[in-house]
């Protein structure tokens, strides 16, 4: 268990800036995702953190202690690769151990923590084996163990689910957040898939560009996205956008842009940002799928979208449509009876946007408004 | 502290594990130039097991340039070998690597294991054998021609083929060298192309002019060019087979170097010599390397 | 489908092969049989005569041969040259491509290194001669080990460079991770899994030094004087004595032969992979 801090920490090859500047805290016993897109330098700074790339600028502490130039062999971090780079010549159990031999430790302790390791990760009667002989999830596992063993300071991992399949996935997710409350673990784990971020984390931190946009809770960044990008990249089907203007109405905004929409507010909101809209600044209008409801007939508190397309989920169905040019998606309750009164392709159904649960971003910053109002 | 001292030794083992590759480089044959700069301005005598040389100008390259009109047949010969083998060996390796390209499994393991043959036995076995097979009077070529007619033509010793056995007997040394890289250049090739190609050419001759001859620039380029500049290296052979006779029909640079240097024992010329080639050969190798990357490039443009 | 046309090159193509193929394996049966005979049957040109051993015998065991000692010097200076030279260029071709050295040496060393390759190695030979005399090294086995390894050098570092390539930087990371300093991810990583690459490296290093005449016949002397040299020296002698120089020749192909049979898949990937870089 460990604390880990980042102070203006910089990344860049030659004239190629990847990450420009990041400060972060991460507690002991926390599990952090960093998610991003492709491409936005997760891996670099794990990496960095790890020490196995050097750092332009900046410091990584570890218990407060600096870090930045210790070499990898010394940091007593154990890291899970996305190819999980398990020693082929080695079997099972000499993977595991290796780290362990490689600090001299005591054989009978070493025999110990293997066999726990086995144990935890299920991978008895597999200690033999060469990696070339295990399954995609078992090598995933031994990758694991070899982490396990060294009962290291911190945990990296780098997206060490992607080669798996959708439903090991899942379940290997469980496992390592498990795992990682069980030894009471400081973990920061990469990954490019918000729903394992969305699952696994106690705190996300989102990058792009090699900065962070914002870094919280799941539910924080669900709910109060700080920015546009964060408010786009979490969520599945993303949140609906409208570009325009915003005028004060009865009970709410109205939003005068790409498409004409009624945006209910309560008072304190209206309150908050009624002198944020007054300069008929650009904004834009964020709404999430889940955050229509549909109306029997049409008013002036309604949308119509014209039904292009339904995904049917089970629990949950999509509707999709055009408005302006502009994909639109709705989340639809579906009940026990099935499909039957559900829109159909072709027709158009009304919407209206749930009271308070619409996001304004500033069209330039993309700072979400109402957050920072406080509304 | 002890993060130091991994830090310190890691940094030790970068420049160490380097040292030993650079250092036998450095001392065996960056020095050697020098030395070579050195000899050949000089005049070197032995005394007691050592050589002692004293400055003299340029009268070595000066006697390389006007007197040595052997080392000049040598270069002359050396490029004629050059070129004259190179040729038929890319031809054959080229023609014989289509031919056999559709082998399958056993015929394939067979035919390498035979053409590898010539590649790694020592040349020198070469030279030995083929002396024996050529031999006037008794030689198995000669044999052979006899039963046909042909009356005995003395290979090695009649100056005027003398020189053609040599690139003779270098061609059945290099074919199969070239025959082997074109036959794994052929195979690495996306076989579907020709697949495809099936459907547009309409003969094997406009299959081989309009999709495998371009689609096989870059490797002829590579092998032509590293059996071109690996062929001034030619000395073995020569040395057993006709010691560069008769007369100066056989010579080739290397062997003009060997006997300047240590059969006539003038270390001065010799060295002149030397350089004057090294400097020569290492030109054509920059050269051709130059070369061989721009026709890449073009070529990869051109298919891509 | 196979069109009739394609069969009919197909055999053609194949009987060009087997023809080429055939055209290698006679002087080798011609030589191998002439060192069966008696010096008198080889000059009057007979085909067939009652086998004997005597040029063996001659060779190997007689007082005024020396050729077994030659070959146990070609074998001496062909392993001990072939182990130092992979192992000086196993550690130059990790460090090349997994420990991020300047660039400019990385481009210095191998760049040389290429051209060095392809220089004619008779234009070196007299300056080592003249440099190994006056350190009184002249005609030892230090001198021809060393120049042999320098020889063997530039190739077997390409094909280390080659082999390398193949295993993957995160493996050296996880070592790294796992505590090994660079010295113990060669060691426990680097090596163990290369030795396919080395024995491919190293059977053509061998086969190099083995082979040498270049050097050997201008760095050695009586006591160090390799096979290639001594077959060398039946030429020249006023009576050639061709049973003996063709027993010697059969002899000096053994190693040949053996890798081949042996080794050929690695024999293979190291010429291939050597000439393409
Ligand atoms: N060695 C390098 N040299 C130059 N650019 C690099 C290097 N490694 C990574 N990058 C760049 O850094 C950026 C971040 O890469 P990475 O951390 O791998 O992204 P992620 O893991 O988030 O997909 C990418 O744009 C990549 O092109
Ligand atoms: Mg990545």
């Amino acid at each position: 268990m460990a604390q880990l801090t980042l102070e203006k920490v910089r990344k860049a090859y030659g004239d190629a800036v990847v990450i420009p500047e990041i400060d972060l805290d991460i507690r002991s016993g926390e599990f952090v995702c960093l998610v991003g897109p492709s491409g936005s330098g997760k891996s670099t700074l794990l990496r960095m953190i790890a020490g196995l790339e050097g750092i332009t600028r900046g410091t990584v502490r570890v218990d407060g202690e600096d870090m930045t130039d210790v070499d990898p062999s010394d940091r007593d971090m154990g890291m899970v690769f996305q190819s999980y780079a398990l020693y082929p010549h080695m079997t099972v159990r000499d993977n595991m151990s290796f780290a362990l031999r490689m600090r001299k430790e005591d054989p009978k302790l070493i025999e110990e923590r293997v066999a726990e390791a086995v144990e935890m990760l299920d991978l008895k009667g597999l200690e033999d084996r060469k990696p070339a002989a295990l399954s995609g999830g078992q090598r995933q596992r031994v990758a694991m163990g070899r982490c396990i063993v060294r009962k290291p300071k911190l945990f990296l991992f780098d997206e060490p689910l992607s080669n798996l399949d959708a439903k090991l996935r899942t379940a290997t997710r469980h496992q390592i957040r498990h795992l990682h409350d069980r030894l009471g673990a400081t973990s920061i784990f990469v990954t490019h898939d918000q729903v394992e971020a969305m699952t696994m984390a106690d705190r996300i931190a989102l990058l792009n560009f090699g900065e962070i946009m914002q870094i919280g809770t799941p539910q924080e960044l669900y709910l109060q996205p700080q920015n546009r990008f964060t408010a786009g990249f979490l969520g599945s089907p993303e949140m609906n956008f409208f570009e325009g203007t915003v005028s004060v109405g009865e009970g709410g905004f109205v939003l005068n842009g790409t498409a004409s929409l009624f945006l209910p507010a309560s008072a304190g909101r209206l309150a908050a940002l009624r002198e944020v809209v007054g300069t008929g600044r650009k904004v834009e209008i964020g709404v999430r799928p889940e955050h229509f409801d549909l109306a029997a007939e049409a008013g002036a508190d309604t949308m119509s979208l014209p039904v292009a397309g339904l995904e049917w989920l089970g629990h949950e169905a999509f509707v999709f449509g055009h408005v302006d040019g502009r994909e639109i998606g709705v989340r639809v309750a579906t009940d026990a009876s099935g499909a039957s009164d559900l829109p159909k392709p072709g027709s158009p159904v009304q919407l209206r946007v749930v009271e308070d649960s619409w996001h304004m971003f500033d069209a330039t910053s993309g700072d979400n408004l109402v957050v920072k109002s406080g509304a | 502290m002890a993060t130091n001292s991994t830090r310190r030794r890691n940094a030790l083992w970068r420049i160490g594990s380097l040292l030993p590759a650079s250092l036998l480089l450095v001392a065996l044959s960056i020095y050697p130039v020098f030395n070579l700069v050195g000899l050949s301005l000089s005049d070197v005598e032995w005394i007691d097991g050592r050589a002692h040389s004293e400055f003299i100008g340029f009268a070595n390259f000066d006697q390389l340039f006007r007197h040595e009109t052997v080392y000049w047949a040598g270069v002359r010969n050396t490029i004629i070998f050059a070129i004259c083998a190179v040729t038929a060996q890319m031809i054959f390796g080229f023609s014989m690597a289509l031919a056999a390209r559709r082998a399958s499994g056993v015929t394939r393991a067979v035919l390498t294991a035979v053409f590898l043959l010539p590649i790694v036995m020592p040349p020198i076995v070469i030279g030995a054998m083929w002396r024996l097979l050529l031999g006037r009077d008794f030689g198995a070529v000669n044999t052979l021609l006899g039963y046909v007619g042909i009356g005995p033509i003395d290979f090695l010793g009649n100056p005027d083929i003398a020189l053609a056995s040599v690139i003779l007997v270098d061609i059945w040394h290099w074919t199969p060298f070239v025959f082997l890289l074109m036959l794994t250049g052929l195979e690495s090739l996306d076989q579907e192309v020709f697949e495809a190609a099936k459907f547009d050419v309409r003969s094997p001759w406009q299959e081989l002019r309009y999709v495998t001859i371009p689609l096989m620039v870059p490797t002829i380029l590579i092998t032509l060019g590293l059996r071109l500049v690996l062929s001034f290296k030619v000395f073995d052979e020569v040395y057993l087979l006709t010691g560069g006779g008769p007369g100066t029909s056989t010579e080739v640079i290397n062997f003009s170097i060997y006997r300047t240097f240590f059969a006539q024992d003038r270390l001065g010329v010799g060295s002149a010599m030397s350089l004057l080639t090294l400097v020569a050969v290492a030109v054509l190798i920059v050269v051709v390397n130059l070369w061989i990357r721009k026709r890449r490039s073009k070529s990869q443009e051109a298919t891509s | 489908m196979i069109s009739r046309t394609t069969r009919k090159n197909l055999l053609g193509g194949h009987l060009v092969a087997w023809g080429y193929a055939l055209i290698i394996i006679g002087p080798m049966f011609w030589i191998l049989s002439n060192s069966f005979k008696r010096q008198i049957d080889i000059l009057m040109g007979n085909t067939f005569s009652t086998p004997i051993l005597t040029n063996y015998e001659t060779l190997l065991f007689s007082r005024q041969s020396d050729f077994l000692m030659n070959l146990w010097n070609s074998a001496m200076i062909g392993v001990v040259s072939t182990v130092i030279v992979l192992v000086i260029a196993t550690l130059a071709a990790f460090t090349i491509i997994r420990l991020e050295p300047p660039k400019w040496a990385t481009a210095l060393l191998l760049g040389w290194a290429l051209v060095f390759h392809m220089l004619p190695t008779l234009t070196f030979v007299g300056s080592w001669y003249v440099m190994f005399s006056n350190m009184g090294l002249h005609g030892t086995y230090t001198a021809l080990i060393l120049t042999h390894v320098l020889h063997a050098l530039p190739q077997t570092m390409f094909l280390m460079v080659g082999f390398l390539l193949n295993i993957p930087r995160e493996l050296i990371q996880a070592a790294r991770m796992d505590g090994c300093s660079y010295g113990q991810v060669f060691r426990r990583i680097v090596v163990p899994l290369s030795f396919g690459g080395m024995a491919a490296a190293g059977a053509l290093a061998f086969i190099q030094s083995w082979s040498d005449f270049a050097i050997s016949l201008n760095l050695s002397d009586q006591d160090t004087m390799t096979a290639p040299v001594a077959i060398a020296t039946f030429a020249q002698e006023h009576q050639i004595r061709y049973g003996e120089m063709a027993a010697a020749s059969v002899m000096s192909m053994i190693p040949a032969l053996i890798l081949i049979l042996l080794g050929q898949r690695y024999v293979v990937r190291g010429l291939m992979a050597g000439a393409v870089k």
